[in-house]
């Protein structure tokens, strides 16, 4: 072993070194070729005495601090903090349970409030979603089938035109005291009965101050419902002039 | 001869069970984990730092860490106890760049007082050194406080800890040949530390300017 190769093991060797010789660090042949090398080299021998010096003071400083820990006040303090984490914890847990359950009762409370509202609320909104979709006009065409347009609306220019020619007898669910004209109210002096094949009848929705427009005399008959609206039929012409006109209903 | 540090987990409850039981506050798990590790790390701090204020501060902080982010440490990385003294180290290297902990390397023993305040906080002394032992190992001691701390902590671990390079290496974060090159070149160091404190005047005399 020359200088540079002992150099190499000298760290593991110094280390190594105990009062009873040498430990398994090294394999045996290494650390005798090791100490045979110090034998011949004086400063190689001077290095590992200096090396194995600072490895006994290192090992003497270790055993005198060897049984030095942390103050018992380290720990009580550790604990205290792992104590109130604990109870954060557990508070932040309860916490997060109550908002999870109030979130969920609003929710539940929400849903509760539109399903009543859904359900007991379909009777009166009705009239209500009625009274919004009965303003569209119906056209009545004069080949639309009775059936597919329903029992109240009047369809068909031939049973118009036999209301019509039925005159003011004729039953339209109103009593004699509306003094309702329940026949086509001739609206235009060109207005021809006959032609009401050629014209388009359509169902509106009206006030019954808008009667008067039309030329029919609702003083008497607005006195007792003067917010009322008025179902009538209108004949118009191809250019939607009203040619007449005939209430319903209200 | 400092106790071998043990570095391999409990055979009884694993780390991770024991941390799951700090996490949820259990004390016992604490103190299981606490009463393991504690007096390593207190020491570390100590022979790094030599004062005994910064060694019970950071103990403080490192299991403190532990409480508040038991779900950081990763068993695949390391042991429970590499990992506590890789927060140990950060948090020491943080402090030494912060407050320029020092011993003074001349620093005697002569005060008597076993501890003395420097900078606000306890500094270790050495009795005063009645033998030449007790001298060379109180010199040892402020040649290792001397040293740069990437040198003097694997010199703490290993020389001080007597812990083996591989876990000094999984402390540090870097290879087992970094370890042993370090360590290589703190010993270094402190022999030639130590050989001043042998030959003051011959250092002297070296440093100081020629004469024609």
């Amino acid at each position: 072993m020359n200088c540079e190769q002992f150099q190499n093991v000298m760290l593991d060797l110094a280390r190594d070194a105990g009062e009873d010789g040498y430990g398994a660090a090294l394999d045996p042949a290494t650390v005798k070729d090791a100490l045979e090398h110090t034998e011949v080299c004086g400063s190689c021998d001077e290095l590992l005495e200096e090396a194995e010096a600072i490895t006994a003071s290192l090992r003497e400083i270790a055993v005198r601090h060897s049984s030095d820990v942390a103050p018992s006040r380290v720990e009580k303090a550790l604990l205290r903090t792992l104590d109130v984490r604990r109870s954060l914890a557990a508070h932040t847990a309860l916490r997060r349970r109550l908002f999870i359950g109030s979130v969920a009762g609003v929710a539940a409370m929400a849903l509760i409030a539109i399903s009543l509202a859904w359900n007991g609320g379909t009777a009166s909104a009705r009239p209500v979603l009625g009274q919004v979709f009965g303003r569209i006009f119906e056209k009545v065409s004069p080949g639309q089938s009775q059936k597919a347009a329903g029992p109240e609306v009047q369809t068909g220019s031939q049973a118009l035109l036999a209301e019509n020619s039925a005159g003011d007898s004729g039953g339209m669910g109103f009593g004699d005291d509306d003094k309702i004209p329940n026949s086509f109210v001739p609206l235009s002096q060109t207005f021809d009965p006959a032609s009401v094949d050629d014209d388009t009848v359509v169902r509106v929705v009206l006030s019954r101050a808008a009667l008067g427009h039309f030329g029919l005399h609702v003083d008497s008959v607005a006195t007792d419902h003067e917010e009322d609206q008025v179902v009538a039929d209108l004949v118009l012409t191809n250019d939607g002039t009203p040619q007449a006109i005939r209430v319903v209903g209200w | 001869m400092a106790e071998k540090q043990t570095m391999t987990r409990s055979p009884e409850v694993s780390d991770s069970d024991l941390l799951r039981r700090i996490g949820a506050g259990d004390q016992d798990a604490f103190r299981t984990i606490y009463s393991r590790c504690q007096g390593p790390i207190y020491r570390f701090a100590l022979h790094m730092t030599g004062s005994t204020f910064i060694a019970e501060d950071v103990t403080q902080e490192v299991f403190m860490m532990l409480i508040q982010e038991t779900s950081r440490f990763d068993p695949a990385r390391g042991t429970l106890p590499a990992y506590l003294f890789g927060i140990g180290r950060n948090l020491l290297l943080r402090r030494l760049e912060r407050e320029q902990v020092f011993v003074p390397f001349f620093e005697s023993g002569a005060e008597n007082a076993g501890m003395q305040r420097k900078n606000g906080h306890a500094v270790l002394v050495v009795p005063p050194p009645d033998l030449v032992r007790g001298e060379t190992i109180d010199r040892v001691r402020q040649a290792v406080f001397s040293l740069p701390p990437n040198y003097r902590e694997v010199v703490v671990l290993c020389d001080l800890q007597d812990m083996s390079y591989e876990n000094a290496a999984c402390i540090l974060d870097c290879a087992v040949g970094t370890v042993r090159s370090r360590l290589h070149r703190a010993r270094g160091l402190l022999t030639e530390k130590l050989r001043e404190f042998r030959n003051p005047v011959r250092k002297t005399a070296a440093a100081g300017p020629r004469k024609a």
